[in-house]
């Protein structure tokens, strides 16, 4: 059979398999594509940052299926009857920050879609910084932009223009510190500003790369791009490193190397500053590339050369020598380069090295090295270690100068990023989001902002006048929460359980601030995993531990009621939900509730047909829990049968609904829902205003998954039961009913990670009740009518997550990119 | 923007002639419509923002557009690490409810068992070619390999799937 008989016969064998996609689901994605086209037109209009748009779609749209929605929306674009209507905002942080949050309007469905960002909070993920050359400026990449800071002080200098709102991932100066280039990375562009008017010089678009670094040659015309091709055939989502080469007046592309190698597990790469090389590191493995001839030149085993792994690799200065840490070894190794392209044997190279202890390998914990950093003469190199410190040596003798202490051992988190100036005397780093600066030769700190973040913010606690915000994170053990005092002119966050200023604070888990904006509860876990309940004073900062609490578990939650009593509860130990109330003498008193089922531990779950012992999992856990408005009921899921393997962590659960003065359990809600990792796969739960509907956010539909002993989620979304018979059971122990319906409402959302988000608005509208919902990508608001169970979308969001109304109704908390972001309805 | 000299693109043409590609590659790298319908949407709405980048070029847009989708999948399975062992795509298969789409829909759970058994380049290739419809030239353009290596590489593996095929329905 020749090759076009054997194209065509396989042709055939797979046609047989060709599906077209069903033409609602077409239709549904062309509507939506319409939309996404007039929103852009609307922003072009208004020069407005995509990142900062808002949909509005107007009330016109309730009463309507959701599933219609996007159709109907495409056509009144099309006609441009709702182009009016679909107005964006102007909302650049100037305006942001003129908005009062003292005369808002409570946000209902009667005006959602005039809801404004009033004000944004924190600067974002860190991603990048860079010293300038004449040691005035740190340059600071985030999720929000790219902000300048004195070096002296830290204090504002601006930010980049055209950056705001931009996520930013790599940034660099020219040698002469007349330019500065930063990676864009939701516009897949480069951009190269003249750092002395702040003009564009050039915009480079990209596609389809992940830019790692930007180096400028040494005359600062050419800009050198180090990244990652997309879409590699490994899962790391890298296909091929390389580098693209750009002359910087003309945004020409000049050269471009493609190392068409499947590097799995990039972990490093550099470019040696006369341009001649570029070094990967990769599975193991160190490569060579001759930047001139687009070739590889060599190709070198880690365990020949370097005793370890190695992780990252960085040139001298003078191009002379490549610095390479090796992980498992705890070492430092420095190699002459010319030794290292004409050695014969790998051995030789080792033996030639010259070897910097970063720490000894027999201390736990200290493995890898991730920055590797020259000052300009190379007269000093410096490395982060694993565990918060920065090790500096003096070259050429290797003599160690100082190990800062940036965090305190033992504690998570390390120092991310790391500049150097020039005469590496001061170093800046980033540990936790925390950007600080440090004499080398003593250690003294020298200034200290902590307005970045290390990742997003998913959970937000209000006061009750929305004056007070505590944001931590509900999915991810943090170091820190932080305190928002949004009375203040100047909104600096305040740092709950810090581990910079107390080491034994190593964790903070799940913190919330009581309704009077007077005490914050959290639970700090120590390095070595003891837990101890806290009460941090909002006004004078002091930190009250709670008596006779030391718990030896892996979390704990704390909330407050409308009362401002506290409750908690020990996850992975027992059924006991602690009650703390205050006596007359202010001291703190516990009075414990058992959770408890029909009979005992024991009740007959009619959905699942079994038994439900709510104690007999070897990792038994309650989480996350709400309560409802009038604090008699409280929702929690219950882990019920732990399976496959308790380190994984993964069991069984239900939803059940607990008389919150007795334990009682009211209501099992029919669902058995698997959370595969109680640490990452939370579900999110919401009471109604009234209290008698209950949103839940979980995982729909699982599978299996083939290589580890958990299941997976395929399908996510948000179903809304009616409790309204929890409360006569309240009243009434023996309506207590255990079959309620299924949920009235299931909203799925398109993608199955991470969970949605949920959080109903404190307003409510006749039986119509708001219900904010964040997926993956956007908040969407749903008008959803509690008797028919009809539903509207009322509202979107973009690009916006994690959702929390504060109880006044009158904000709502956003986060995208590390930043917090507070939206209302101003009046007038 | 159109300038003067370039004719007036179809967008939505472009639309309908890419959607069932794109729908189908996903298909072939997961296993499964609904997960394909998504990951076929969130591709779209990225590449479409941007796609008058590429108003004179309409064959980069497709390449552009098949690249993102590359990335999305890589991002998908990071995501998720949807493998499905093979036991369940027939548990799956045979839980189809539609009567008359039973047999394809299990002919296709088996093939699709038997791409997860393959490399993830050449269930990628055969993602590309097949799903996606593309040519040779095109999968060597998109996936930085060259048209020779892919015709080998989709040569053996297609000759060595097909003969799993046959040999499991003797």
């Amino acid at each position: 059979m020749n090759n076009t008989n054997n194209e065509s016969h396989n042709q055939d064998f797979f046609d047989q398999f060709h599906k077209d996609p069903s033409p609602e689901f077409a239709q549904d994605l062309l509507a939506r594509l319409n939309v996404l086209d007039a929103m852009n037109q609307q922003e072009k209009a208004h020069s407005v940052t995509p990142k900062n748009r808002i949909y509005r779609l107007g009330q016109s749209l309730r009463g309507t299926p959701a599933i219609l929605v996007a159709a109907m929306m495409a056509l009144l674009f099309a006609g441009m009857i709702l182009v009016n209507s679909l107005q964006t905002q102007n909302d650049s942080l100037s305006q942001i920050e003129d908005v009062s949050l003292n005369n808002l309007q409570p946000i209902s469905l009667a005006n959602v879609s005039d809801m404004q960002r009033l004000r944004q909070l924190g600067r974002g993920t860190l991603y990048d910084m860079a010293w300038s050359p004449d040691e005035s400026t740190i340059a600071v990449a985030s999720g929000s932009g790219v902000y300048l800071h004195s070096a002296l002080d830290f204090s504002d200098l601006g930010i980049l223009p055209g950056t705001e709102g931009e996520s930013i991932r790599a940034l660099t100066y020219s040698n002469d510190g007349t330019k500065i280039a930063a990676s864009l990375r939701d516009s897949e562009e480069i951009v190269i500003w003249d750092s002395a008017t702040l003009e564009v010089l050039t915009r480079i678009i990209l596609a389809d790369t992940i830019p790692f670094d930007l180096i400028f040659d040494a005359t600062g015309e050419n800009l050198a791009v180090l990244m990652c091709f997309r879409g590699g055939s490994n899962r790391s989502g890298c296909g091929t490193v390389g580098a693209l080469f750009y002359n910087v007046f003309s945004g020409e592309l000049t050269n471009e190397i493609r190392a068409d190698i499947d590097y799995s597990f990039l972990t490093s790469l550099a470019i040696s500053p006369d341009w001649s090389l570029l070094a990967f590191v990769g599975g193991g493995s160190l490569y060579i590339w001759d930047v001139q001839t687009g070739e590889q030149i060599r190709e070198i085993e880690s365990r020949t050369v370097s005793g370890g792994f190695p992780h990252t690799v960085a040139f001298s200065p003078d191009s002379t020598q490549l610095a390479m840490s090796v992980s498992n070894a705890g070492a430092l190794r420095i190699f002459d380069v010319e030794t290292l392209l004409n050695v014969d044997t790998d051995i030789d190279l080792m033996r030639d090295a010259t070897t910097l202890e970063v720490a000894s390998p027999a201390e736990e914990g200290i493995y890898q090295v991730w920055n590797i950093h020259f000052n300009a003469d190379g007269s000093r190199v410096f490395a982060t270690d694993f565990d918060g410190g920065v090790v500096a040596w003096s070259l050429p003798d290797g003599e160690l100068i100082n190990v800062v202490q940036v965090g305190p051992r033992q504690t998570p988190g390390r120092v991310s990023f790391l500049t150097v100036n020039s005469s590496g005397t001061e170093i800046v780093t980033s540990l936790n989001g925390a950007l600080a600066k440090f004499n080398v030769d003593d250690s003294s700190q020298l200034a200290l902002l902590y307005e970045y973040s290390m990742n997003t913010p998913n959970q937000f606690s209000f006061s009750a006048d929305h004056m007070h915000l505590v944001t931590g994170s509900r999915n991810n053990w943090l170091t820190y929460a932080n305190l928002w005092d949004l009375t203040a002119e100047t909104i600096t966050p305040q740092r709950i359980n810090d581990p910079q200023i107390d080491p034994d604070s190593a964790y903070v888990t799940l913190a919330n601030i009581n309704p009077d904006g007077t005490e914050v509860a959290f639970s700090s876990v120590s390095p070595t995993g003891a837990v101890q309940f806290m009460i941090h004073d909002v006004a004078t900062g002091d930190v009250e531990p709670l008596p006779d609490q030391r718990y030896w578990e892996n979390r704990s939650e704390a909330y407050f009621d409308t009362n401002n009593d506290v409750f908690m509860l020990t996850d992975m130990s027992d059924t006991e939900i602690q009650h703390w109330i205050r006596n007359e003498d202010a001291e703190a008193i516990r009075e414990s509730v058992e959770l408890q089922a029909d009979e005992g531990n024991v009740y007959f779950h009619p959905t699942l047909n079994t038994t439900v012992d709510i104690t007999n999992s070897p990792s038994n856990s309650i989480r996350p829990i709400a309560v409802d408005p009038s604090n008699r009921l409280m929702v929690a899921t219950v882990c019920t049968e732990a399976y496959r393997s308790i380190n994984i962590r993964d069991c069984s659960a239900t939803l059940g609904v607990w008389d919150r003065a007795t334990g009682a359990l009211l209501m099992a809600l029919p669902d058995s829902n698997y959370e595969f990792d109680l640490y990452e796969a939370t579900t999110t739960m919401s009471f109604s205003p009234d209290g008698n509907t209950l949103a839940v956010g979980s995982c729909l539909e699982y599978q299996q998954a083939e290589d580890a002993p958990n299941v997976l989620c395929q399908s996510s979304g948000v179903r809304l039961w009616d409790v309204s018979a929890a409360y006569a059971a309240l009243d009434d122990e023996t309506q207590t009913d255990l079959s309620v319906a299924d949920p009235f409402v299931r909203i799925d959302v398109p993608t199955p990670y991470p969970l949605p988000q949920v959080a109903f608005s404190p307003t409510q509208t006749d039986g119509n009740v708001m219900l904010a919902v964040a997926d993956n990508d956007n908040t969407t608001f749903y008008d959803v009518n509690t008797v028919t169970g009809e539903y509207t979308i009322v509202n979107i969001i973009a690009g916006a997550e994690y959702p929390e109304f504060s109880p006044d109704g009158e904000l709502l908390a956003l986060s995208r990119a590390g930043v917090v972001e507070l939206w209302g309805v101003p009046e007038n | 923007m159109q300038n003067g000299n370039t004719p007036e693109i179809d967008w939505e043409a472009v639309y309908w002639e890419l959607l069932p590609r794109l729908f189908n590659f996903f298909r072939y790298r997961t296993g499964d419509d609904q997960t394909a319908q998504d990951l076929t949407s969130t591709t779209m709405m990225r590449a479409w923002r941007s796609r008058e980048r590429y108003n004179s070029e309409i064959g980069k847009f497709q390449a552009w557009v098949f690249s993102i989708a590359r990335h999305v999948a890589v991002d998908h399975f990071r995501k998720s690490r949807p493998t499905v062992p093979l036991d369940a795509v027939y548990d799956l298969a045979s839980d189809f409810s539609v009567e008359q789409e039973v047999q394809k829909q299990r002919d296709f759970a088996r093939l699709y068992a038997k791409l997860t058994q393959l490399p993830e380049r050449e269930q990628e290739l055969i993602a590309l070619k097949y799903g996606a419809g593309m040519t040779n030239r095109e999968v060597a353009a998109t996936t930085g390999l060259t048209e020779s290596n892919v015709g080998t590489l989709l040569h053996r593996t297609i000759k060595k799937l097909r003969a799993e095929w046959e040999l499991s329905y003797e």
